[in-house]
């Protein structure tokens, strides 16, 4: 493990390598008891389940490793084998028993009449809100990770109008410690390398809004392959053009998050490599962070 | 010889690619970050190096050319010369040791000025031939509205200098750009003309606050950062031009527009951080 804490120059530091490192970590915990594989609950909330739909995306470690080397999956109403009562009774003894859980929650929780806009299923014929099951599992479970925009502070899910009075976690948990991932939706990266990090170190480096910093800390505008022509007032006029989309409506100089350097869908492109930012894994997404376009911008 | 200012806006992406890493490694208490900052930065020096070398073997080769008159400059023969770094591995058998092998930071200049959009540009290509875009980077462009006015540039090149020049300054911005020893020629990427003109007509500026001195807040309210009007915003009574700033774009900043008094909005997001205001560029007062 010591060895692992010093990665001098010019070892490689791709996401390969990394990941590669990171295998053998883990792979030499396990052997020798130093990790544990915990359970993981991830519970979907008022939203668009857009972030287990990204998590299958993750690659190095990929999906399957997640959950058959790194967590065991006790609940996931998407991919869990029983369902009806059976499925939420399981959700009760996690809450009630004293077994040890990661709950991950993506989608907001909504508020409205009790939280009855929003069931996450029926038990002895009474209803299941979200906004219980949130407040229940998220007492017990050792650590909480908000998933996605919506989890974080209301996300799409609580934009104008808002009509079920959606809200982040921490408005519900505000006594608890939650570790943050805003994005929408989430790349796999930020849960899986979130999740690693507690399963092998524990709790990672967090920023004043709870996010990891090792995701979280570089401006995007700094490291956008863009840059050299946002400083030399270079802008597009059209999407298709390879200048600065500043004058369009990037969000990038108000968005920390690495997307320049780890890339999307495979780490193969991001969203400037053809059109702006929307700041999407900014606090306050999506409605202040809009109007997303614009062609009527002064330029000068 | 665009290769040359190729190289040259390498070096200076190289260097401020090492400052901000040892930014990085300063302000970070987190080993990894560490450990990989100084792993960039070992790329970044590697790269540096064989940069410098570049230059060097350039050069000795251009002492070379001045003894032979009717050779041609190498860089200027053919087309494999356009992508300088490659070339001159090819050619010169500068292997550099590292910073083929290891990954390059994404936002590297290189990616950019290899791409074969702008190099392929023919020589009269209006403004983002490779000529232009790294001719004049000694020029600084003024910008009369720009937060961000330090590495930009005026255009002015040999094969655009029959253009008429559009001016973006105030007049007497303009006046002293004039004296320099060339005409300005500034593209109109950068300055719409046309903008402009509509903005002569329908900003208040000119009639209202010939200096930009006072706004009303009904004034103030124009200043949308849309169609021509640059953006105003005011915050404990002093107007300030965001236009061009960069946590601006499209003239919102989180959900507030401009054309309005923020003073309220400022105190609850920024107490204590006046600095911002500091780096804002003032032109007049709410009244
Ligand atoms: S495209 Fe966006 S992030 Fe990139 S330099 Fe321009 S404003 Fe910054
Ligand atoms: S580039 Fe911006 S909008 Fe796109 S995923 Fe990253 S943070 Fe979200």
């Amino acid at each position: 493990m010591k060895k692992l804490d010093i990665v001098l120059p010019p070892e490689s530091v791709t996401n390969e390598a990394i990941a590669q490192r990171l295998y053998q970590a883990v792979t030499s915990g396990l052997e020798s008891g130093h990790v544990k594989r915990k359970k993981l609950v991830w519970l979907e909330l008022n939203g668009c389940s857009g972030n287990i739909i990204s998590l299958l995306n993750g690659f190095q470690p990929d999906f399957e490793y997640a959950i058959t080397q790194m967590v065991d999956i006790v609940y996931s109403n998407s991919m869990m084998v029983e369902d009806g009562e059976k499925a939420i009774n399981r959700l009760f003894e996690l809450a009630e028993g004293d077994e040890d859980f990661i709950l991950g929650i993506e989608g907001a929780v909504a508020l409205k009449n009790e939280g009855m806009y929003h069931l996450v299923g029926n038990r002895n014929g009474q209803p299941v809100t979200g906004l219980q099951a949130a407040k229940m599992l998220g007492e017990k479970a050792s650590s909480v990770i908000a998933i996605g925009a919506c989890a974080v502070d209301g996300g799409p899910s609580a934009a104008r109008p808002n009509l079920s009075q959606s809200v982040g976690l921490q408005t519900v948990l505000d006594n608890r410690e939650i570790i943050k991932l805003p994005g929408c939706p989430v790349h796999p990266d930020w849960f899986l390398g979130t999740l690693a990090h507690l399963l092998l170190y524990g709790q990672p480096e967090l920023d004043q809004q709870q996010r990891p910093k090792m995701f979280y800390s570089d401006l995007l505008h700094d490291r956008c392959p863009r840059r050299p022509y946002f400083d030399k007032g270079v802008f597009s006029e059209t999407l298709g053009e390879p200048y600065c989309l500043f004058k369009l409506g990037c969000r990038g100089p108000v968005t920390r998050i690495d997307c320049p350097t780890r890339q999307w869908n495979g780490h193969v492109n991001w969203p400037i490599g053809a059109s702006t930012c929307i700041g999407c894994a900014q606090s306050g997404f999506p409605d202040r962070m809009a109007p997303f376009i614009s062609y009527n911008t002064t330029r000068e | 010889m665009a290769n040359h200012y190729t190289i040259d806006s390498e070096i200076s992406a190289a260097f401020s690619e090492i400052q901000y890493l040892i930014q990085i490694i300063y302000s970070t208490g987190n080993p990894y970050a560490r450990n990989l900052a100084l792993n960039q930065l070992c790329n970044q020096t590697t790269h540096l190096k064989f940069l410098v070398q570049f230059l060097q073997t350039e050069r000795n080769t251009a002492l070379q050319q001045q003894a032979k008159p009717n050779a041609t400059h190498p860089f200027q023969q053919t087309q494999t010369h356009t992508i300088p770094v490659q070339a001159g591995v090819e050619k010169n058998q500068i292997v550099p040791t590292q910073a083929s092998r290891l990954p390059q930071p994404k936002n590297s200049p290189q990616q950019l000025y290899q791409s074969p959009r702008l190099l392929d540009q023919p020589a009269e290509a209006p403004y983002h031939s490779t000529e232009v875009l790294y001719q004049s980077t000694h020029i600084p462009y003024q910008s009369s509205r720009g937060l961000y006015q330090t590495p930009q540039t005026q255009f002015s090149s040999a094969s655009n200098q029959s253009r008429q020049p559009y001016q973006i300054q105030e007049p007497s911005q303009s006046a002293q750009i004039n004296q320099s020893a060339q005409p300005p020629f500034q593209p109109s990427r950068l300055l719409y003309p046309d903008v402009q003109r509509q903005r002569q007509i329908q900003s208040p500026t000119p009639a209202g606050n010939p200096n930009g001195q006072t706004f009303t807040r009904e004034q103030l309210t124009q200043f949308t950062g849309m169609n021509g009007m640059p953006a105003y915003v005011a915050v404990n009574g002093v107007v300030y031009d965001v236009t061009n700033n960069a946590a601006w774009s499209l003239a919102t900043h989180f959900g507030l527009k401009a054309g309005n008094d923020l003073t309220g909005e400022f105190a609850s997001c920024h107490a204590g951080q006046n600095w911002i205001l500091a780096q804002l560029k003032p032109v007049g007062r709410l009244v």
